[in-house]
């Protein structure tokens, strides 16, 4: 178990490393756009994410400390305080604590205990304090926090940009006593924003203002995501050493093969098979070699729950059992990294939230060990990780409450379940009724949404009430590989996912059915199925025109099936993904190329899109 | 050949205070007609191979080869100007071009050369009314006594793919 745990420990070190990155560089930019919301809810998951972490490994020192930054930081996002210098100060010299205290878990050795009674003394000075100290002075116990009382034009009275060399105007007026301050900020909530002023105008409608907000949002986001793209993957170097190894011998056998193709001699044919077969070797191996780089057993990220949920349990003074399946499912290392922090929130709110103490569990009736089931398994094109847990399920009347106060939802709305259920994920969004070490903050299921959407997968939740709650994390496999059927249509190749193949029929001449007007339908054991002639659907020449003489392969999408017929099947094989938008753009019908054996393009078949355009040149044809 | 660009250019007001600063340009071939592009724009040039054909586009794309692991579309010149196509020879290649961080490939009948025109040698792009449509064009260059159609590919080739393609079949 401690090797195991060391090994975790390592990754725990570089992880935080990465966040305190994070929280500094985004600290820094706060300082410069204090009004920015998505970042300071970006720093205060990183330093979530560390204090969660270091809990686990059981650094109790980086976690108290971490969790009165938190705090701070709370109260940051919930506009209690403002951003002002010494509370970046504060916070900035805090995150050079946290550093510290990490390093020091690292080598073992104990953090100078001054040095940080003296910084928490720091964080809770401004965390009472609000705007006005400097660093240097101690905090005056009661100075006013103004900003609460009016939220909405605190930053521009309070938040002196003085770092930035910018004044805004109501600051220096203020100060040159030639307006009060109650005046100043009686002025600007006057103030109207451009979007009510325009739709006042009539020169907008409301929807096109609020349209233009969200794309305001999405641009931010997207220039949020653009920076933060930029990830590496760790790789063993032991890995990259073989790697290296097996690249030299491909060269000497390349060198062998030149030297041999020089002066070649009839008679050394022998000769040349086997080295070609030592070229195939070597190239095979690398390639697994460098697949393998990338793909990993869920297994690893899995690992850690055990230990999370035994703490959990003991901490809780709840009893929960842990099932885990399917760990053998490979995912894309870069996969695998993402889903580490969203599953850990998952986990932690099964047994944080979900799952109910003994007692209760008694008394509804369930035994009182909970169960929390991790599961990760294929299904179609994509990777399903599902954490189901037999506590109480989401409180729908809680939610609602909760959504009500925070202004997320009007009164009175009649919302479908899976909207109430959707509003777990806002930032900022928790029912717990106190806040704890674990969770309880509500920074948990938006980080859980925000990065499985990154990768393009989707979160789903199945609850009931007194039964408990499954969520399904389901993850696309983006990556690189796909098995695929080649198939021939006139001259060219085109693959079609074997994933959504269900079956390739020669069909006899009285299974294949006219319909009105053009479209055949092919009957396949007692089921009629749709033909989309690949050719015309892709407007090429074909051998074969008549349905009935083709190959037809049966393809399954969304529990649609539709019979594509194509000249002839050529064969089975792993195909690498190339993306056609990265100089081209998305061609309807496609998904993407690859390169096949001789050297040229092939296209992979997009079976959702080929069915979309046969349909679009259906009716347009009728 | 510089005669027939000569030839279309006749007539022409010329006209001063296009864009492109002297510099070189790689010069090519299509039908009788001279085509320059700024060679800074030039990724390569490749020999002509076979290119995989993308349904439903228009027939001046090509299609897309493999340019060692990239996928990168070819846009035919000929059927872009509106020329008939013409057979394969061992002169045709294809220029790889870098249009706005995506790589593409044009197909041209021959290169020729790569030549230095100054900016006093440019004209801006001759008006032939609605007959031809010279908006591809950024200028007419002369280098000694023959006459380049500075292509302005950043036009060229975001129009190609402005298109969209679900072409109904009857």
């Amino acid at each position: 178990m401690s090797g195991d745990l060391s090994q975790f420990k390592d990754a725990f070190f570089e992880e935080s490393a990465e966040l305190l990155q994070t929280m500094e560089e985004g600290l820094l930019q706060l300082e410069q756009s204090p009004d920015d919301l998505d970042l300071l809810n970006r720093i205060f998951r990183a330093a979530h994410s560390i204090k969660g972490s270091s809990g686990m490994f059981g650094f109790t020192a980086v976690t108290e400390f971490t969790h009165k930054v938190e705090g701070l930081l709370d109260k940051l996002r919930n506009a209690q305080i403002v951003v002002t210098e010494a509370v970046m100060t504060a916070l900035l010299e805090a995150t050079d604590g946290m550093k510290s205290l990490v390093e020091a878990a690292h080598t073992g050795q104990g953090a100078d205990p001054e040095l940080f009674e003296s910084l928490k003394a720091k964080i809770e000075a401004v965390q009472r304090g609000g705007p006005s100290i400097s660093p240097a002075e101690p905090a005056p116990a009661q100075a006013a926090a103004p900003a609460a009382a009016v939220p909405e034009s605190r930053r521009a009275v309070g938040a002196s940009e003085s770092d930035s060399g910018h004044r805004r105007l109501g600051e220096i007026l203020v100060q040159s006593g030639v307006v009060s301050e109650d005046q100043l900020s009686q002025a600007l909530s006057a103030q109207k924003r451009v979007g009510e002023i325009l739709v006042e105008q009539k020169a907008v409608t409301p929807v096109q203002v609020a349209k233009a907000l969200e794309k305001q949002q999405q641009i931010d986001a997207a220039a949020v995501d653009k920076k933060s793209e930029a990830a590496s993957i760790r790789v063993d170097t032991v890995k990259i050493d073989k790697l290296i190894n097996l690249v030299g011998e491909l060269v000497i056998t390349q060198s062998m093969l030149s030297d041999l193709g020089r002066r070649f001699e009839p008679d050394q044919l022998p000769v040349l098979l086997e080295r070609l077969s030592q070229l195939e070797r070597n190239t095979r191996e690398i390639q697994e070699r460098v697949m393998s780089v990338r793909m990993m057993p869920i297994g690893s990220v899995f690992n850690r729950f055990p230990r999370l949920v035994r703490d959990l349990a003991s901490k809780n003074g709840k009893k929960i059992t842990l099932h885990i399946h399917g760990e053998g499912t490979e995912l894309d290392k870069t996969v695998l990294e993402s889903i580490g922090d969203p599953l850990t929130h998952l986990v932690r709110n099964s047994a944080d939230h979900g799952l109910e103490p003994p007692e209760e569990r008694v008394k509804a009736g369930k035994p009182e060990q909970g169960v929390i089931r991790l599961n990760a398994y294929h299904e179609g094109g994509a990777v399903c990780i599902t954490i189901t847990d037999d506590g109480r399920g989401l409180n729908r009347e809680k939610i609602l409450a909760k959504a009500l106060k925070q202004g997320l939802i009007g009164d009175g709305e009649p919302l479908p379940d899976d909207q109430i259920w959707a509003l777990i994920f806002k930032p900022g969004f928790s029912t717990a009724d106190k806040l704890t070490d674990v969770s309880g903050r509500g920074v948990g299921m938006d980080v859980v949404r925000r990065n499985i959407e990154g990768l393009g997968g989707s979160v789903g939740i199945k609850t009931q009430a007194g039964q408990g709650s499954t969520f399904t994390l389901k993850l696309p496999l983006t990556l690189a590989i796909i098995e695929g059927m080649t198939v021939r249509v006139g001259t060219e190749t085109y693959i079609v996912p074997l994933v959504s193949i269900v079956e390739s029929i020669q069909p006899t001449a009285e299974a294949v059915k006219p319909v009105v007007g053009k479209g055949e339908v092919v009957e396949v054991r007692g089921t009629y199925v749709p033909v989309v002639r690949l050719h015309e659907a892709f407007g090429i020449k074909a051998d074969v025109t008549e349905p009935a003489d083709a190959i037809l392969v049966i393809v399954e999408t969304e529990g649609e099936q539709v019979a594509l017929s194509v000249d002839e099947l050529l064969g089975q094989q792993q195909v690498v993904i190339k993306s056609l938008e990265q100089n081209f753009r998305k061609v309807p019908g496609v998904a993407g190329a690859t390169i096949l054996g001789d050297g040229t393009v092939g296209l992979i078949v997009d079976v959702r899109g080929l069915i979309d355009v046969a349909r679009q040149q259906a009716v347009a044809g009728l | 050949m510089a005669a027939a660009v000569a030839a279309v250019t006749k007539g022409s007001e010329p006209q001063v205070g296009v864009d492109a600063d002297g510099s070189q340009f790689l010069t090519f071939c299509v039908g009788d007609e001279v085509y320059g592009v700024d060679i800074l724009r030039v990724q390569e040039i490749k020999g002509y191979t076979t290119v995989t054909r993308i349904p439903n586009t228009p027939a001046s794309i090509k299609g897309v080869l493999n340019l060692r692991g990239t996928i990168v579309p070819v846009v035919d010149l000929r059927a872009t100007f509106g020329m008939p196509a013409a057979e394969r020879t061992t002169l045709t290649v294809i220029v790889v071009l870098v249009v706005r961080d995506k790589v593409t490939g044009v197909i041209v009948d021959a290169v020729s050369d790569v030549v230095n025109i100054a900016k006093k040698d440019i004209q801006a792009p001759p008006a032939f009314g609605a007959k031809v449509d010279v908006s591809f064009l950024s200028g007419i260059g002369k280098c000694g006594e023959k006459l380049v159609a500075l292509l302005d590919i950043d036009r060229l080739l975001s129009d190609e793919e402005e298109y969209e393609g679900v072409k109904p079949t009857a």
